[in-house]
């Protein structure tokens, strides 16, 4: 017999629930779990592009989640995409300047990737969760 | 003292890798607060909009987000899609107040929605 342990939504019964989406936690299923968050400031070169490295230290190559946000700027943003101060119907996206290119990582670090397309320096922090081995 | 629940055939007494946890109090977990979706339309005649949910959390939170493509997909957001003569983009921001939605397009002929659905979390990023 195998034993679980489940804490189910408020309204719905723990003993009749089957639907994962309705239990809060079930021993049944693995959670996402925060192994490592951090966050990292560099500067990214005007005109131009940087990886910033952060060693993780963990024993296998985690799945990393990140935001950055911009110094100066009031938002979070996630990667694959350029920081946005806004839209216009004529114009589209209105980009800081700030493209927030990718996540990677290996057996031993974390990678954040980035460009600046302004004439200025920019510093950005970035947020990270290392959540689960890949 | 802590509470952890170990996977089939791993001894929870000892067992110290994440790996072989399916929870553990040593570390933290995503806990959402809210899963919504709101849809923004794009005129024709338009290259770009947002649309903002208020989550008036007072920091800047964890989120996930999708998007429903042209095509009726779901895709993570951000994205960037294109069809025969159309493209389009979409990204978020997430400020202390709000969860602002972008889109920027061009080619379609009638107006598009775009549905994002997404889920706002209680961890605060700490930005």
């Amino acid at each position: 017999m195998t034993n679980v342990i489940a804490l189910s939504k408020i309204g719905v019964s723990v003993l009749g629930a089957s639907d994962p989406n309705d239990f809060i936690f079930h021993s049944s299923y693995n959670t996402f779990k925060i192994i490592i968050e951090g966050d990292v400031t560099d500067t990214i070169p005007a005109l131009g592009s940087k990886t910033i490295q952060v060693a993780h230290g963990l024993p296998f190559i985690p799945l990393v989640t990140a935001f950055a946000l911009e110094d100066g700027k009031a938002w979070a943003f996630p990667p694959n995409s350029p920081n946005i101060n806004g839209t216009f119907p004529r114009i589209g996206y209105l980009k800081t300047g700030i493209v927030f290119n990718y996540i990677s990582a290996d057996e031993d670090y974390i990678y954040f990737n980035f460009d600046n397309t302004g004439v200025a320096n920019k510093d950005v922090t970035v947020k990270f969760y290392c959540l689960e081995a890949i | 003292m802590k509470v952890a629940l170990s996977k089939p055939t791993y001894p929870v007494i000892g067992e110290t890798d994440p790996r072989n946890l399916i929870f553990s109090t040593e570390y933290g977990t995503l806990k959402y607060e809210a899963k919504s979706s709101i849809i923004l339309t794009m005129p024709t005649d338009s290259l770009g909009e947002s649309i903002a949910f208020n989550h008036n959390l007072g920091y800047i939170p964890f989120v996930e987000v999708y998007m429903e493509n042209p095509v009726g997909d779901y895709e993570y957001c951000p994205v960037n899609g294109s069809g025969a003569t159309v493209l389009w983009s979409s990204t978020f921001r997430v400020t202390t107040t709000q969860v602002i939605f972008s889109v920027e397009s061009t080619g379609f002929f009638l107006d598009t929605d775009f549905t994002f659905l997404f889920f706002i979390f209680k961890n605060d990023l700490d930005l």
